[in-house]
């Protein structure tokens, strides 16, 4: 009992972890200063200016979004989707209008705002325990150290959009706890390999049918082992050394039997392939016969038979497909979140619970 | 690792509301209706099958890791598969290329073989694991279903490419085969080799389904009511689309989030 105790316990702590490392924001919010950077006063100190809205543009597939490069000069012209906080921009609205100024964090893909810089600069010190966090396009951003900052000559060019403030700690700890799972992991090959051997052993003590087959496991397992010691062993210099045996071990075991052994039985596929393909155009049911004739359509598509059927395969495969794969992925999230929750709270019944705790 | 913005933490919170209070109110005795998943039924006739013509069965729980949500819902499918076999005093092999997975399965299976009174039907050189390359574990797999005459598959998990090699030699040996994948992309393979296939999120109901605990039934109904509140939101993207691209880019600002 209290084994399943423990596995409660450990299971609610961990996912109360990755929650909270999810939900939390990384640094605390009401003491985060955000905005871009403008100079470097001193070693550990940073000066960063507000910037206020001014505007603000749809994006349309009219629109032109036009960069100014870092340190000033001729604006380049960017896809939309490609432009992040702090950098300066000249949009071209479809109706003509001409918007400039910096990209502020509450833009997204279809609508940007601009501002630009105001009087309002604040000096922060970076400590030991303060994060600096550098907004990236697409919506996230990404934890950087003082030194890969941006520091401009000038404030006429694109800038770096910083969130900087003491850490919440919880996100430091994350590498630890994944690599957590990599010595689980570890201990888990051992396992396997044991797993192997009861079996094999078991065949060979027994005199199972075919049990010399698992004496060639052993033999087998012998030589992966040696082939698994020479790899990379292929630098010049490494060719005279004593153990330059073990790569060409590596060489046949891994170039020479495995990978065409691997390509023989993927070719295998091709005949069952065939076979299922066979089976499912079997007009059996009303579904199986909607599923012969829109596979007929996509197949003749691709042979660019006549336009319409092409149109129609392109609209099969794009349009009706990426529809139902939607669905399916939508109703995954929301299964993913409930067997977690089940998880996480230990309501989980059947195979790992037989009753409630 | 990226952090939650507001409207993200706002969905989550409210998601995991509504799945804990139908979670709450099934507990509370309240009648629960879902409908059938035909390929989650037959998997007792499976079962049946096997034991009738006295032939073990094969589990498969798909080629992904032990913290994958696919996985762990197929070994709450291996938990029935396992009960369902001890029930009916049929033997159970289970394949992996995981080997993490090798203690866990064995524990489940063990437990349920004990719970049933059949503890001297299991064995543990029942649960395999042959290789750790998917590839070379579909032709182990195929070596097993010819050298132990398996009658009944089980496929459950996320699955890659080999999800037909694993399969199609199960239909020539005549096997039946019961599939259930959230790979979306093995699906048609499966429909096409497999006698009944259960698609993407119905794997993550499985054990819900099969054990009929109030508690599991509640969270899929929450689940569902999650898909609603999914729906109002494409209604009204729809419609923000359909009136332009200056209303499409607000409704985008509203439900996306802006760059944090």
């Amino acid at each position: 009992m209290w084994k399943k105790q423990l596995i409660v316990i450990v299971t609610f702590l961990s996912g109360l972890y990755f929650f909270l490392e999810f939900a939390v924001p990384p640094t605390i919010p009401w003491k985060t200063t955000s905005g871009v950077v403008v100079s470097k006063p001193g070693d550990k100190q940073l000066q960063i200016n507000r910037v206020r809205k001014t505007a603000s543009a749809t994006i349309t597939e009219q629109t032109i979004v036009k960069r100014v490069p870092s340190g000033g000069g001729t604006p380049e012209p960017v896809p939309s989707d490609a432009v992040k906080p702090g950098d300066r921009v000249v949009i071209t609205t479809e109706t003509g209008r001409e918007i400039s100024g910096i990209v502020m964090p509450r833009s997204s893909p279809r609508r940007i705002f601009v501002g630009t810089l105001t009087p309002n600069s604040e000096q922060v010190s970076i400590d030991a325990n303060m994060l600096i966090r550098r907004l990236r396009s697409g919506g996230s951003a990404e934890e950087v150290k003082l030194d890969a900052l941006e520091i401009p000559q000038n404030t006429s060019g694109s800038l770096d959009w910083i969130n900087v403030g003491p850490t919440t700690y919880l996100s430091s700890y994350l590498t630890k706890v994944t690599d957590f799972f990599i010595v689980l992991g570890a201990m888990a090959w051992g396992m396997g390999l044991l797993s192997l051997w009861l079996v094999h052993s078991s065949n060979i003590r027994k005199r199972r049918p075919e049990w010399y087959t698992s004496v060639f496991f052993f033999i087998a397992v012998g030589f992966g082992i040696i082939a698994g010691l020479g790899f990379g062993r292929t630098s010049p210099g490494v060719k005279y050394t004593w153990d330059w045996w073990t790569y060409q071990i590596n060489d046949v075991v891994f170039w020479q039997m495995i990978r065409p052994m691997g390509s023989t039985i993927f070719s295998l596929l091709t005949f069952y392939l065939a076979s299922a393909a066979y089976r499912s155009f079997k007009a059996k049911s009303r579904e199986a016969i909607l599923m012969m004739l829109s596979a007929l359509i996509v197949m003749l598509g691709q042979i660019s038979l006549h336009m319409w059927i092409t149109s129609a395969s392109t609209w099969l495969l794009y349009i009706v497909n990426t529809a139902a794969i939607r669905g399916m992925m939508f109703g995954m999230m929301l299964g993913g979140i409930a067997v977690g929750l089940r998880m996480w709270l230990s309501l989980e019944r059947g195979a790992f619970f037989d009753r409630e705790l | 690792m990226d952090h939650a913005n507001t409207q993200i933490l706002i969905a989550t919170f409210a998601v995991i509301a509504i799945i804990l209070y139908k979670i709450f109110s099934a507990r509370a005795g309240k009648n629960i209706y879902i409908r059938r998943i035909a390929g989650l039924n037959e998997i007792d006739e499976a079962v049946g099958r096997a034991t009738e013509m006295g032939q073990p069965m094969l589990f498969h729980p798909g080629m992904l890791d032990f913290t994958q949500i696919g996985t762990l819902a197929a070994l709450g499918v291996l938990g029935h598969v396992a009960k369902m076999g001890a029930k009916m005093g049929n033997r159970l092999i289970f394949v992996t290329q995981i080997p993490a997975l090798v203690p866990v399965a064995e524990d489940i299976i063990r437990q349920a073989y004990v719970s049933e009174g059949r503890p001297e039907l299991f064995n543990s050189e029942d649960v395999r694991f042959p290789a750790a390359a998917s590839d070379q574990l579909a032709l182990a797999s195929i070596d097993i279903m010819h050298r132990e005459k398996t009658a009944s598959h089980f496929f459950f998990g996320g699955y890659d490419y080999t999800s037909l090699l694993l399969t199609e030699p199960g239909q020539h040996t005549g096997a039946i085969q019961i599939a259930g994948t959230d790979a979306y992309f093995q699906v048609p393979f499966f429909i096409a080799s497999c006698d009944y296939t259960v698609i993407c999120e119905e794997l993550y109901a499985a054990s819900a389904y099969l054990t009929r605990e109030p508690t599991m039934l509640g969270s899929l109904i929450g689940q569902d009511y999650g898909k609603i509140v999914v729906l109002i939101i494409i209604i009204l993207g729809t419609l923000a689309i359909t009136i332009g691209p200056d209303t499409l880019s607000y409704f985008d600002l509203f439900i996306g989030g802006p760059y944090k």
